[in-house]
């Protein structure tokens, strides 16, 4: 099983220059939120331009689908669709979604993200914690249920400390 | 003792309305989020870890 390297992931991704955002419980992470998850979730542009350079760190990642005895590799074609791709690396389970929600795309979720910068100069785009909340009540499983109270609490929290 | 001792209970609430830990949530937003990542990282490598050691598979 290959170890967690959530910031080296990132760090792949953003210096392949792809296009993309952070979201899902790492998102909510990166806000505050004292939750934990085992992958990184991102919703990656789907243009033939970013889905090139997503193809290319994915390499670079060694990304295979999860649990695929074949361990075969995404394609451009699966990944320039509005599907989930499930992806184990070398730095651990990274899943590009192309999209999220009710179907909303990257260029759809780009107005509801905030810039966080890491280490070396970093920046990632991540979902602010106000639409994640939002579109885990949309969802509405129970693992998304399971999670708001974290996530409402630490959106009061900062809120209290404007 | 100071007000600043740790050792002190603070007038804030420990637990909200759902029993969300806040002294949780405090200690995180305290951290950047680069810290935050990587707490939650090591965290996790030490689960996948001990997962390794007994022959645990997680569920998907």
């Amino acid at each position: 099983m290959a170890r967690a390297r959530f910031v080296e992931t990132l760090r792949v991704l953003v210096n392949a220059d792809v296009e993309f955002i952070v979201v899902g419980m790492t998102a909510g992470v990166l806000q505050g939120a004292p939750v934990t998850t085992l992958d990184v979730d991102v919703v990656h542009r789907r243009t033939p331009e970013n889905v090139a350079r997503l193809l290319k760190a994915l390499d670079e990642l060694r990304a295979v689908y999860r649990g695929d005895p074949q361990q075969l590799s995404p394609t451009e074609f699966h990944l320039a669709g509005p599907g989930h791709q499930l992806l184990e690396t070398v730095n651990g389970d990274l899943d590009c979604l192309g999209s999220i929600g009710e179907g909303k795309s990257y260029e759809q979720l780009l107005e509801s993200c905030v810039d966080i910068e890491l280490s070396g100069g970093l920046r990632v785009r991540v979902l602010d914690l106000r639409t994640l909340i939002e579109l885990k009540k949309q969802a509405a499983r129970p693992k998304d249920l399971a999670a708001l109270p974290h996530l409402e609490a630490t959106l009061k929290e900062i809120e209290k400390g404007r | 003792m100071s007000q600043a001792d740790p050792a002190q209970p603070t007038e804030q609430p420990v637990y909200d309305e759902n029993g969300v830990d806040l002294s949780l949530v405090r200690k995180m937003l305290r951290l950047t989020p680069e810290e935050r990542l990587r707490y939650m990282q090591e965290f996790v490598e030490d689960i996948l870890e001990t997962w390794q050691h007994n022959g645990t598979r997680p569920l998907r």
